[in-house]
């Protein structure tokens, strides 16, 4: 037998696992413990190691907290849940969202399953994470979930654990929100959210991140999509030094369709992870992936995008395509995109691309008197904006496309 | 006034301009006839500062200013404008964005106050009423799902919003059919003024039946060989460019 791999971390957050934690909790530390901080040796976390975040000193963020700046306005047509620093704020929230209650009220404990087996930071979510929201949607309901990072003197964490429900043929719009306000020392907010569909439902769930420099934001969404249900995840990715999007989505029953759409520009030294997992595990099942990167300067971005068609899968279609924008001769890129196939009559595909602006598009450009900068601007706009304008639901689009414009003009 | 002298230029190290020599008055329209491969589009891509096309010898001047000393934002500004023989498709940049940015930009270069999105939507609905066009053309992504003659449509209306005082227009009757190019050159003829100048080039003569020149040259392998008035376009057409380039030899 072969020794024990050495871990990292476990120490660091054992700390913060409160010594009355309930037998749950208690397994999904002993299953963080088991692996630690993930790193390189991990295939779902090859390119995105986090054990240098054992060293950082994370200690839960205090209840109490002090907002510097004004939060965003609230979407047009939506109820509002605020969360800072992983917890709940009632005062800063809408009153009687309907479908809403916070996790430490109800005592929301996501159970652990197989998703926890190769990602760590999910089992210690379970673990560490003391709030969240649980949604139980009807139909029509249009809610956004506002997490705010209000950083302090020394190193802080938030651990947070969400579900979301729709009810069985009900349409629904989850609009999450990522920031971060104020200024302080390095802030770690490490999630799991499950989404769990009824028959024939529609959720349509978007992610706006745009955490500071010094942030480290690693989110899990695991959804489980039944008959004729369809789950539609858009993701814009903008902060966050080092960001890590994950989606495992399974496809359980007949008709059921995912779309998992991504748009994310990092520079600098950031380093964002959008890693997703689509199991198609019975037969007529729908999935379609576009995720778009721009890389600048030093950042580094990866796409692991991973299909799985079981052998009864029959008639599968699942597409996917991760294209990179490199703007500078230092950016990086890793994609690995994998089909793991098991049934024979199946239509998938990957692609991948990684190139820089288009000379002819830029002199197009140029021609008509936009000075080069400009031009370039309006390019890298007009590559994420594929993405953002796949986002159904406006005032969400209007809210993306502000930020990405707002970070292309930084 | 435009003023080219001994041009030579060479793409990928090739000699493609051979010593061109052309002056262009304030409000002339200039025709610039030639067989493949005599360095017609080559020309045009020269005088708009394309990236990989190298002057190598001779000079440019546009109202006494060295045009080739200016990036291609910056010749825009000066008041140049080609309308491309392939007009190039933007996915995901709309005409609105695309033309609002490129007449601000040109308006703030000469000094003029930027248009705010009223004012450009009404002055662009404006222009696309008048070259009888339809107002897709600010919703979609620029050229993307044109047809080829609405696409040197689309030409035709940026050069109205962006008011150039030398217009190059580059094969611009390539690709359209009889109505569509009708439709193109009565757009151009609209735009005709006692002060703008044209650059007309093509290799068909049918085109100057209805943006009638001032004066036409012929380009054979890097140089003009001939010059003359509306006449040459014609015996051109007649006769082909075979017995022309023989007697210009």
């Amino acid at each position: 037998m072969a020794a024990p791999a050495r871990t990292y971390g476990v120490d660091a957050f054992r700390e913060a696992l409160d010594a009355t934690a309930t037998p749950d909790r208690q397994a999904a530390f002993a299953r963080f413990a088991e692996t630690g901080l993930p790193h390189h040796k991990i295939e779902a976390w090859k390119y995105t190691s986090l054990v240098h975040l054992a060293r950082t000193g994370f200690q839960p963020a205090p209840a109490n907290f002090d907002l510097t700046g004004d939060l965003p306005e609230r979407l047009e047509g939506c109820q509002r849940a605020v969360f800072v620093n992983g917890r709940y704020v009632a005062a800063l929230s809408d009153a009687a969202i309907a479908g809403f209650s916070a996790a430490h009220e109800t005592g929301l404990a996501l159970t652990i399953g197989e998703a926890a087996d190769d990602d760590p930071m999910l089992a210690l979510a379970l673990a560490l994470g003391a709030d969240g929201a649980v949604f139980d949607l009807a139909d029509g309901a249009t809610v956004e979930l506002l997490s705010v990072t209000a950083p302090g003197s020394a190193p802080q964490m938030a651990h947070t654990q969400n579900r979301i429900r729709v009810a069985a043929g009900a349409s629904a719009t989850v609009v999450e929100r990522h920031m971060t306000l104020g200024e302080g020392e390095a802030t770690l907010a490490n999630g799991a959210t499950e989404i769990a569909l009824g028959e024939g439902a529609t959720l349509t769930h978007v992610k706006l991140q745009d955490e500071a420099t010094d942030a480290n934001h690693i989110w899990h969404h695991l959804a489980t999509i039944p008959a004729a249900a369809r789950y539609d995840n858009y993701v814009v990715s903008l902060g966050s030094g080092l960001g890590r999007n994950r989606v495992t989505a399974n496809l359980t029953g007949e008709g059921a369709h995912c779309t998992l759409d991504g748009a994310y520009a990092a520079r600098g030294k950031q380093h964002l992870d959008h890693t997703s997992k689509i199991v198609h595990a019975v037969a007529d099942t729908t999935s379609r992936q576009v995720y778009k990167g721009v890389l600048d300067g030093r950042a580094r971005g990866v796409f692991q995008g991973h299909i799985v068609v079981a052998e009864d899968a029959q008639r599968t279609d699942g597409h996917q395509l991760n294209r990179a924008l490199m703007l500078s001769d230092t950016a990086e890129i890793d994609s690995k995109p994998m089909l793991e196939i098991y049934a024979d009559d199946v239509k998938c595909s990957h692609g991948a691309t990684a190139g820089d602006l288009d000379e002819t598009h830029l002199f197009y450009l140029q021609s008509r008197g936009i000075p080069r900068d400009e031009a370039r601007r309006l390019l890298v706009e007009a590559f994420l904006a594929e993405t953002i304008d796949a986002i159904p639901f406006e005032p969400a689009r209007a809210a993306a496309l502000a930020l990405v414009q707002e970070h292309l003009a930084r | 006034m435009l003023t080219i002298k001994n041009l030579h230029a060479t793409v990928d190290g090739k000699p493609i301009l051979k010593g061109i020599d052309l002056s262009i008055p304030d409000g002339e329209v200039h025709a610039i006839m030639g067989p493949n491969g005599s360095g017609k589009s080559t020309l045009s891509y020269v005088l708009a500062g394309r990236d990989g096309y190298e002057v190598t010898e001779g000079s440019v001047t546009y109202n006494g200013r060295d045009l080739l000393d200016l990036s291609p934002d910056e010749r825009a500004a000066a008041g140049v404008f080609l309308a491309f023989q392939y007009p190039v498709e933007i996915p995901g940049v709309t005409g609105t964005t695309f033309l609002r940015t490129a007449v601000n930009a040109i308006r703030r270069a000469r000094g003029l106050e930027e248009h705010d999105a009223m004012a450009f939507v009404k002055a662009a609905r404006a222009k696309i009423k008048e070259l009888g066009m339809s107002d897709e053309v600010l919703k979609r992504a620029v050229n993307v799902g044109f047809s080829g003659g609405e696409k040197k449509r689309n030409e035709m209306l940026q050069m109205a919003m962006l008011e150039p005082s030398l217009a190059i227009l580059d094969e611009t009757d390539s690709g359209l059919d009889i109505d569509a190019l009708k439709i193109v050159a009565e757009g151009v003829n609209a735009l005709r003024t006692p002060e703008r100048s044209m650059l007309v080039i093509t290799h068909y003569q049918r085109l100057l039946d209805y943006i009638v020149p001032d004066v036409v040259h012929v380009l054979a392998d890097g140089r003009i060989v001939k010059t003359g008035g509306p006449e040459l376009a014609h015996r051109l057409e007649a006769e082909g460019y075979g017995d022309v380039l023989e007697e210009a030899a």
